[in-house]
């Protein structure tokens, strides 16, 4: 009996021959990410009562949370931060002037195909784009990682989710990762990793893969995984920094449920408040008046979905009846959209750019919503409050229906801003930072 | 840890997520478990964090916790003195939560059925057993790796005593 790629992973990491799920194993991760939550973790760290970090190497904190921070509390966390890392000797810091830190990891090589990794960060799902057993973990556990290295897992069953068929104009591989969530619901992969497969999973870009993993945990999966192939050895290529070696599972594994889904019939989908599997068909809920669009957050604020944005509201304007924030998922992104043109026509169009970081996404600055007003956003949670006020609600959507809502100030179905997405594809060619080619 | 505890029902339903257990806006601007006691629950029930007693109990529908992985949200709870929550799932980051604070997580799917809103209830952690005033429910006994972090206190304790036993941190 052949073995999934979880239990693959684990037994080799656990240095057992082979393990089942339901097991439960001690690992060492190859990286341990924590962000603005590392000051919590440090003072954690130091109740141990360990002097020396295990291996600082293994450790990568990243300030993202609140970057630049809004206030002195914010200010304070991230000088403790500072003084941490450069007590222990963290060579992997990247301060505030880099992005949101899955994004990050992602440009510096970090995320490495048949490595584990995990982070203070339940999106820490995203690095299954990479092929790496990537999980979100707890702040205890990123400080107990700190004093011994080692992580308890229990190994988890695997969903495999077949995608076939080619996605229709205007929809995209947010609107299949939402309506996989509005499918299978919110613990619908409970204590579960999930595999994407089939031939539409094998052509996602680097970029659809990090949107789809990323919304694996809303999914409730521990670990999202898309089989590595050439579209990402070419993406790590000059970037990844140690060799790596993928881990496939194998032809005759065995998989706890297998869920198949054509692509080609899919609609825009919609996200309504105030959970993230209350999914509807974008035609659904249009002409509802959103007051704030946001463009940002580790699931869709990539190079391109800003291309897709400002190709729509190029030469337009937004409606008067609405804001529209954009933060790029990253520094060098920004600079990319800059240099590819699309940041002077968001400008041009109404828009309102902020510091590369995760912004409003939970609340923290950046575009909390007022009270009784409606935010349609790229992000990945739309829980009551999590923008910052209970008192208002948060619809989950593409880029793409994003740019309509914000041109029509209503929720808009995109298909009536058709993209040229073979021009989009010929323009991102020219990146020079982050190389997140759409391809399908 | 505590091998039998009393209290009153708190009851709520299904996907209770971390945003409404500890909204995020406080993550980085509260720091003393105490005052994260205070805003429990704020977003989903505002009377919670000044009625709630020692020894009361959660009882909720499927997928606990779901959504972030912040530890405010298992913390804010047991510092209020919340005995145990039961549901009949609970997501996976809120059961690491759970047991890495030392807040016992019970999984029974009929839990909801036999207990309303403010109604007394026993739980037996010994015995494995949830008493209330319709019977009794069994439900599975803890697994020896997931007591011993509990029994300890948490992830923290369990780690120092390890580590004390190894010699690599003085007692």
């Amino acid at each position: 009996m052949g073995k999934t790629f979880s239990e693959k992973i684990l037994a080799k990491y656990s240095g057992l021959d082979e393990v089942v799920p339901g097991q439960i194993v001690e690992v060492i991760p190859d990286v341990a990410m924590s962000h603005d939550n590392t000051a919590a973790i440090s003072k954690t760290f130091e109740k141990i009562g360990v002097d020396k970090l295990y291996d600082p190497d293994i450790h990568l904190v990243v300030l993202d949370h609140c970057v630049p921070p809004a206030n002195a509390t914010f200010a304070n966390n991230h000088k403790v931060i500072r003084e941490f890392v450069r007590q222990h000797g963290i060579k992997n810091f990247y301060d505030i002037n880099n992005g949101i830190c899955h994004q990050v990891m992602a440009e510096n090589g970090h995320c490495l195909p048949g490595t584990v990794m995990t982070g203070s960060d339940s999106h820490s799902t995203t690095y299954g784009a990479f092929g790496a057993f990537g999980t979100g973990v707890t702040r205890s556990e990123t400080a107990v990682i700190m004093a011994t290295g080692k992580i308890w897992f229990r190994v988890p069953e695997t969903m495999r989710m077949n995608l076939n068929g080619e996605l229709p104009e205007g929809v995209y591989v947010k609107d299949v990762a939402l309506h996989i969530t509005g499918t299978i619901r919110a613990d619908g992969a409970l204590y579960r990793a999930i595999e994407f497969t089939g031939p539409a999973a094998a052509k996602f870009s680097v970029s659809e893969r990090m949107t789809i993993c990323n919304l694996a945990v809303e999914m409730g999966a521990k670990v999202g995984y898309v089989p590595p192939n050439q579209i990402v050895y070419d993406y790590l290529e000059g970037r990844a920094k140690t060799d790596y070696t993928p881990v496939f599972s194998d032809e005759d594994c065995a998989y706890d449920e297998i869920l198949d889904f054509d692509l080609s019939t899919l609609v825009p989908q919609v996200a309504a408040p105030h959970t993230v599997d209350n999914v509807l068909p974008v035609t659904d809920l249009a002409g509802e008046m959103i007051e704030q669009v946001f463009v940002g957050t580790c699931n869709n604020a990539r190079l391109d979905d800003l291309a897709i944005l400002a190709h729509v509201l190029d030469g337009k304007h937004i409606a008067n009846t609405t804001r529209l924030v954009v933060i790029p998922a990253s520094s060098r992104t920004m600079l990319d959209a800059m240099n590819l043109g699309y940041i002077p026509k968001l400008i041009n169009a109404g828009a309102t750019l902020s510091t590369p970081g995760c912004g409003p996404c939970m609340g923290n600055h950046l575009g909390v919503p007022a009270n009784a007003e409606k935010s349609l956003a790229t992000s990945n949670r739309n829980f009551r409050g999590r923008m910052g006020n209970p008192e208002s609600e948060v619809y989950l959507a593409s880029p793409h229906t994003a740019a309509a809502t914000a041109l029509t100030g209503k929720i808009s179905d995109p298909r009536e801003f058709p993209v040229d997405m073979d021009q989009i594809r010929e323009e991102l060619k020219g990146a020079k930072l982050t190389p997140d080619v759409a391809v399908s | 840890m505590e091998t039998k505890i009393k209290g009153r029902v708190w009851k709520y339903g299904d996907d209770v997520n971390t945003d409404v257990i500890f909204p995020g806006k406080y993550t980085y601007t509260v720091n003393d478990p105490q005052e994260m006691g205070e805003h429990a629950m704020e977003d989903l029930d505002a009377e919670f964090a000044s009625k709630v007693q020692p020894g009361d109990v959660i009882i909720a529908g499927k997928n606990f916790g779901c959504g972030s992985s912040r530890e405010q949200a298992a913390v804010c709870l047991k510092v209020k003195g919340v005995g145990a929550i039961i549901a009949p799932t609970f997501s996976r980051i809120y059961f690491r939560n759970g047991v890495n604070t030392g807040l016992p997580l019970i999984t029974s799917k009929d839990a909801q059925d036999m207990f309303e809103h403010g109604d007394e209830i026993e739980v037996d952690f010994e015995a494995g057993v949830i008493r209330g005033a319709k019977g009794e429910l069994k439900f599975p006994p803890f697994s020896d790796f997931v007591f011993g972090i509990m029994d300890a206190g948490g992830l923290i304790p369990y780690t120092r005593e390890r580590l004390i036993k190894e010699g690599k941190v003085k007692a």
